[in-house]
């Protein structure tokens, strides 16, 4: 149902699509001349470029603009008619954002992608990477829908959650490798990031693609934090059904 | 609001163009305010997502020390000052263009129309966020640092210089939101593509510009000019490698890019306006 209502806005997802083609052409630009003939924890000129228009394909799949359906939702006052249905609305969340994400992923994630492998004539994946790669990117989707979630959930106690969710964009985008890749910060820093969830989000999925991680780790790395997020999303949405007071008549 | 109705000349229509505008101002922040705490975490969010972004690229350019030739000095002088400038100018003229495509959808934009006062000093009014004044706040300490690491030898000369590259950087950033939000006038539901060039640029502004193929290297100096804001006149404030061949007059020329880009965006916006034609509902 949520792919067939992403597919009325068709001028948006061109321009959509036509800003994160630009935005992965300059930082691959950026990086392909500092990378020259260097390589820094396997980012090559070549790799580093594929990279790049990955993980603007992988903004579509895991969302990484941040999602206010749910803080609209609670401004108006709908998310207690969703609240009130006989379904687990956790796992009706899932499934909309689900589809959400593979429509964006089809369309503009894959659009991009093809876009930069050709523009680059960038080399193909082994097979085996990017079939995990696959497996990863469907993870990374469940990821984003339980971290968009509980940052929407939040907007229970503000009525307005816009500034909560554009904090964990910010920390996500960060940690995910979207800004830069993760292997151009210092040791310290990038074994934190790679701890933490925010790189299930994109770096891990590319990595494997890359062959620069094991896709078992990224997985179970993805795995360990949607077992925290959906805990954690829990404890947060009892405490918050507690807390709402409906707006508006 | 007497003081708004028949601006006898056009020194005293700007003016009341300009408190009104102030007024609009006022009131979007005092709305935005309702919410103290969303709107706090409002600000911080703003901020934090560009002050992570900015570090972010602060820390590519440090792992490799040099971008193209520059070092550290020249390019966190780039990073700072292009960065801010584009901040002023999307504080006060970018945010406010951007919402033209709404205010047009809406219908609302015949509200602003019908009033006696400038159309372009109210959509400003109209679109102001505290949360842009915020960022601009948060590339102040970039700027600062970029110029204090530049390695520049400081004359009188260079000081007038500075204080020209930063002027004219807004304007040339201030002009580019105008043009590209006047295609919001024809289609209005396209707006998103006018961030490709408008942030795109801005971004493509933080780099020495000949890290860049050919081509866009083009797009830079012509169509979204936004090497002219800092990179070119750059090389008359100090010496960085310079594989292009900028020479001083070319620098030079590029300081006074704002007065024509303003100008041309005076009239596109004027051009658009008159062209509008409501949305008929």
């Amino acid at each position: 149902m949520s792919f067939r209502r992403q597919s009325t806005y068709r001028g948006a997802l061109v321009a959509g699509t036509f800003t994160n083609f630009v935005w992965g052409f300059l930082l691959a630009s950026v990086l392909r001349a500092v990378l020259a003939d260097g390589n820094v924890g396997g980012l090559t000129r070549t790799t580093a470029t594929s990279f790049t228009f990955l993980a603007q394909g992988m903004i579509a799949t895991s969302r990484m603009f941040g999602d206010m359906t749910l803080v609209a939702s609670v401004r108006s006052g709908d998310v207690a008619t969703e609240l009130a249905r006989p379904w687990d609305w956790s796992a009706y969340r899932l499934s909309s954002d689900l589809g959400q994400s593979l429509f964006a992923s089809l369309t503009r994630g894959t659009t991009i992608v093809v876009a930069g492998w050709l523009v680059y004539r960038l080399p193909r994946p082994e097979l085996t990477h990017a079939l995990g790669f696959a497996v990863c990117a469907v993870l990374a989707a469940v990821l984003a829908s339980r971290l968009w979630t509980m940052a929407g959930v939040a907007s229970f106690w503000l009525v307005d959650g816009t500034g909560v969710v554009q904090m964990v964009v910010g920390v996500a985008t960060f940690g995910a490798g979207l800004i830069v890749p993760l292997q151009i910060y210092g040791a310290g820093l990038r074994h934190v990031l790679y701890a933490l969830p925010f790189s299930g989000l994109v770096q891990g999925p590319i990595d494997v693609f890359l062959g620069l991680r094991s896709v078992g780790f990224v997985i179970v790395h993805q795995l360990a934090w949607i077992a925290v997020f959906e805990v954690l999303l829990r404890l947060e949405l009892g405490a918050a059904t507690r807390k709402l007071e409906v707006q508006g008549g | 609001m007497d003081d708004f109705i028949v601006p006898s000349s056009s020194f005293v229509r700007t003016r009341a163009s300009f408190r009104l505008c102030l007024r609009m101002m006022r009131a979007r922040q005092r709305a935005d305010m309702q919410y103290r705490l969303s709107f706090a975490l409002r600000l911080v969010g703003a901020a934090g997502q560009l002050l992570l972004e900015v570090a972010a690229i602060w820390a590519l350019v440090h792992r490799f020390g040099s971008v193209g030739g520059w070092t550290l000095g020249p390019l966190t002088f780039l990073l700072g000052v292009s960065g801010f400038a584009f901040r002023v100018a999307d504080a006060f003229i970018g945010g406010s263009t951007e919402r033209c495509a709404e205010l047009i959808r809406t219908g609302r934009l015949d509200v602003l129309l019908v009033r006696p006062a400038g159309l372009l000093w109210q959509v400003i009014g109209d679109a102001f966020a505290v949360r842009r004044l915020m960022q601009l706040a948060t590339m102040i300490p970039f700027a600062i640092i970029g110029i204090g690491r530049s390695g520049i030898q400081w004359t009188p000369l260079r000081v007038v210089i500075l204080v020209a590259v930063i002027v004219n950087s807004v304007a040339v950033f201030a002009a580019i939101f105008v043009l590209v939000n006047c295609i919001s006038f024809w289609a209005p539901t396209s707006q998103e593509i006018g961030n490709a060039f408008t942030y795109g640029g801005a971004q493509m502004a933080k780099y020495p510009i000949h890290i860049f193929d050919g081509w866009v290297r083009v797009v830079s100096i012509t169509f979204i000019p936004v090497a002219v804001t800092v990179y070119l006149p750059s090389f008359l404030l100090f010496d960085a490698p310079n594989p292009l061949g900028v020479t001083w007059w070319q620098s030079s020329l590029a300081l006074a890019s704002g007065v024509p880009l303003v100008v041309a965006a005076s009239v596109m916006w004027r051009f658009a306006v008159r062209h509008y034609r409501s949305t008929g509902s």
